[in-house]
């Protein structure tokens, strides 16, 4: 299966594209985590602007990011589906 | 009490006595201090009949219990007085280092009375407290009031001042603090009335440590809260609060073209957090004993807006000043922003107004002489901030309208202007679509302020935070509908206690809880609450402030939202707010009218202390 990922900045400019796809062999299994694990791995500069000394601890990576999917904000453990956008940005803050 | 200095300080401006009054413990018990204790104190002095700019309002400056402590983000304070933008009760939260510093020098809150007859500051300090003579600075910015006083007084006194706004008595006026670091009590127009009693300023040095009960549970606990306060928070700290401003645009909650826009990604790529990182950023601003800083500090030294020192923009107010305005430039933001505390005027209300007046403008109610030959469209940065000059002034003809505020700008005009006039209860919009959150919807139409996100801050439980303790074990959909008055009602108890204890809600994000609170509360005070003893004094302090507009005439049909919030959707959702009022009144246990039931004032113990209270 394939996810598509739009990343907003600053990991826009880390990952220099806007929109980046992931292929998993599993189908329908794949969850928000491994997905998490997998943009770690692909651009570690995406979790070293949070935090370089944390930065393949995929739970400290979600606590800073906010990910969305059809505008509904996602869950560690949620599970995605081929085709599935997910957009993540730092986390939405206001004040 | 341990926590509390048990001390107001009461001043007197018409005949500049000062004396100090000693704070009944059971009150402090009661209504825990910062704007629970300022609602309490205000609804004993003044009334529905009571003018906001005449002398006989009252000006309440208050810290809470955990204010001067070491619990990190407790360096606030609150500014509760009638509001002279929404003629209701108006409350606006501050942080900085002023709350501390009075703490320190001995007092738990300031209660202005009466009007001077000339320009007066107040000094503060271990020596004693004097009025001064302020003639000298009557026209001037709180940037330079700041330095001037500080020179005048104590190079490490902390300055609470207003700039022209207030002295001109714009509706809007807000009180500005820590000089060019910029901290605002922003809303509801609190700077006009210190303007109406001519005090410019108030300057405090203190040097007493607030002795806390059990230190060194505090200490223990302040030790295990950090770390994870800390982790949860690191890109608000790196990117401030408008780094989320694409995630929000994205979402549909950041606002555009005076409400009416759908989507701006192309604007909103040049006027965000990371932007603002990567360009103007000198340095983090941190609060009195914050340990997230999001607050910043910026420069630019060149190019047309060359000179811009100190407070960067908010989320809010790249929201007002550049989404509501269409500007997507930045520095001009940046600018319009320091131009804003240098005058003293709210950020949020005045970015509102403009756009406001834009739209009027496009529309052909707004003439280009009514608008000295301003070409007043979206998007005009210059336009955006000669209107900034002109309604802190109140220049022009212009600038005396803008100056009053949407709602009151909007009745003026007439014929349908008063259609696109966003704002609940007379006070703007801040920078949440009610359309992207029902809770939000829910939050505007019955905060006791008028339209505000923080006296809910529903978003946050309707995005990802939880409150196990309130039974929010998982975030509230956003456009659900079902439970949103009890969710809505449940958190704007809980907002009570940060307004009142003085913490800062962002600590929310770092994962503090309910019972957190109520032990940090304990450790302070040495009292034995539980989490159901404080969110009932929640409870109490969201109905006496309620009672207090009831008092001035609010029921039901001011719980609502203008017609274009209303009725033009924005994305899927249009909040249906009959219903969820409905169900946010039965679980307040208020009538159909919106006013708490005899039965809820009693079961609140406001019957003792207001056996008046059924209106």
């Amino acid at each position: 299966m394939t996810v598509y990922v739009d990343f907003y900045q600053p990991f826009k400019k880390i990952v220099q594209e806007k929109r980046v796809s992931f292929s998993f062999t599993k189908a329908n299994t794949v969850t928000l985590k491994e997905l998490l694990e997998e943009i770690i791995v692909k651009y570690p500069a995406c979790s070293e602007v949070i935090a370089a000394q944390d930065k393949d601890n995929v739970e400290k990576f979600f606590r800073n990011i906010a990910v969305l999917r059809d505008n509904n904000f996602l869950l560690l453990d949620c599970v995605l589906e081929d085709g599935d956008i997910i957009k993540i940005f730092p986390v939405i803050s206001g004040g | 009490m341990y926590g509390y200095r048990g001390k107001l300080l009461e001043i007197n401006l018409t005949d500049s006595s000062i004396s100090v009054k000693k704070l009944d413990e059971n009150l402090l018990k009661k209504y825990l201090g910062g704007s629970g204790l300022g609602a309490r104190l205000l609804y004993d002095l003044t009334d529905g009949q009571t003018a906001p700019l005449d002398e006989e309002n009252v000006l309440i400056f208050m810290t809470g219990p955990f204010t001067g402590t070491k619990i990190p983000t407790s360096g606030r304070h609150a500014v509760v007085t009638k509001s002279p933008l929404t003629g209701i009760w108006a409350e606006a939260d501050v942080g900085g280092n002023w709350g501390y510093e009075l703490k320190c020098a001995g007092f738990d809150g300031i209660l202005i009375k009466g009007k001077a007859v000339k320009p007066v500051y107040l000094w503060i300090s271990e020596v004693g407290t004097e009025l001064r003579d302020a003639t000298h600075l009557w026209g001037k910015d709180t940037y330079e009031v700041d330095e001037l006083i500080r020179k005048e007084t104590d190079s490490q006194a902390v300055i609470s001042s207003i700039g022209q706004g207030g002295e001109n008595l714009v509706a809007f006026a807000s009180i500005m603090t820590d000089g060019k670091d910029g901290r605002a009590a922003g809303r509801g127009g609190v700077g006009a009335v210190m303007g109406s009693k001519y005090l410019k300023a108030i300057a405090v040095r203190g040097k007493q440590r607030v002795e806390v009960k059990y230190p060194e549970r505090l200490k223990q606990k302040i030790k295990e809260l950090a770390p994870e306060i800390v982790d949860k928070t690191r890109m608000f700290g790196k990117y401030g609060t408008s780094g989320g401003v694409q995630g929000h645009e994205e979402m549909l909650n950041f606002p555009l073209k005076n409400w009416a826009g759908e989507r701006w990604p192309e604007g909103v790529e040049k006027i965000n957090g990371i932007v603002m990182e990567e360009t103007i950023l000198k340095k983090q601003y941190r609060c009195k004993t914050c340990i997230i800083g999001c607050g910043r500090d910026v420069e630019i030294t060149a190019g047309p807006y060359q000179g811009v020192n100190g407070a960067g923009p908010e989320y809010e107010t790249i929201g007002t000043l550049g989404g509501l305005c269409m500007i997507d430039d930045l520095e001009a933001i940046a600018w319009a922003n320091e131009l804003c505390n240098r005058y003293g005027i709210d950020t949020i209300s005045a970015g509102s107004v403009i756009a406001y007046s834009m739209e009027a403008f496009e529309r052909g109610i707004l003439t280009a002489e009514d608008c000295d030959g301003l070409q007043l469209v979206f998007g005009n940065e210059k336009a955006m901030i000669e209107l900034i000059h002109k309604i802190a002034n109140k220049e022009g003809y212009l600038g005396k309208l803008l100056s009053k505020g949407v709602r009151k700008a909007a009745a003026e005009l007439g014929n349908y202007a008063e259609e696109f006039a966003i704002h609940v209860k007379g006070m703007e919009f801040p920078a949440h679509d009610p359309r992207a959150y029902n809770g939000v919807a829910l939050s505007y139409a019955t905060s006791n302020r008028g339209a505000c996100h923080v006296q809910g801050f529903t978003h946050g439980f309707e995005k990802g935070f939880t409150m196990p303790e309130l039974g929010i074990d998982q975030p509230h959909p956003r456009h659900s509908v079902e439970g949103k008055g009890e969710f809505t009602a449940k958190l704007q108890d809980l907002m009570c206690i940060f307004d009142s204890i003085k913490l800062c809600k962002f600590v929310i994000i770092g994962g503090v809880k309910l019972t957190d609170i109520t032990e940090l509360f304990n450790a302070v005070t040495g009292l034995n609450l539980t989490n159901q003893d404080l969110i009932k004094i929640g409870e109490r302090i969201y109905n006496l402030k309620r009672l207090y507009n009831v008092r001035c005439g609010i029921s039901r049909k001011d719980d609502s939202l203008p017609p274009r919030i209303l009725t033009q959707k924005r994305g899927p959702n249009l909040p249906p707010l009959g219903k969820m009022l409905n169900e946010y009144y039965a679980y307040r246990k208020w009538d159909e009218f919106g006013v708490p039931t005899e039965a809820k004032i009693k079961e609140l113990g406001l019957m003792a202390d207001y056996p008046d209270a059924v209106l």
